[in-house]
């Protein structure tokens, strides 16, 4: 059997989700994303320029990189939702130099 | 020790600093708290 495949650099627990119907509810998110795996928080975006957005943490890597990998282009009341694995540092740079 | 065992060891070690449960302090450093919620999980909700 293989050696356990060595996971990449960027994967990580915290998934950026994008294009969110922006009515979504906790429940319907819980549905979504909890079929992976334990749910450890979810962080769903409530201002214009965050609406439609969200972070999804799960309790396992492993859980992540399945969920992302089922759901990225996973169809939402019509839209295609958008799965990245978020850079916590990338964040913090776009952060700096909006100021 | 054989390269394979060592190698499982170390991957184990590492699965192990990446599965590090998080804090909620943590999680905010991460995250960005301005316009955003924390969704409180359904009654329902079991982890699976």
């Amino acid at each position: 059997r293989p050696g356990p495949t060595r996971l990449a650099p960027e994967v990580n627990r915290i998934l950026y989700i994008r294009n969110l119907p922006f009515k979504i509810s906790a429940e319907e998110m819980y549905d979504i994303f909890g079929k992976f795996g334990a749910v450890r928080q979810i962080r769903l975006g409530n201002a214009p320029n965050t609406r439609g957005t969200a972070f999804v943490i799960y309790e396992d890597i492993l859980d992540a990189k399945n969920a992302l990998e089922h759901l990225s282009g996973f169809n939402v009341a019509g839209r295609y939702l958008i799965v990245l694995y978020h850079q916590p540092d990338k964040m913090k740079k776009n952060e700096d130099n909006k100021v | 020790m054989t390269p394979e065992v060592y190698n499982q060891v170390r991957w184990q070690k590492e699965m192990e600093e990446r599965n590090r449960p998080f804090s909620n302090e943590e999680l905010d450093e991460l995250l960005p708290k301005e316009g955003y919620e924390i969704l409180q999980p359904p009654p329902n909700y079991i982890p699976i």
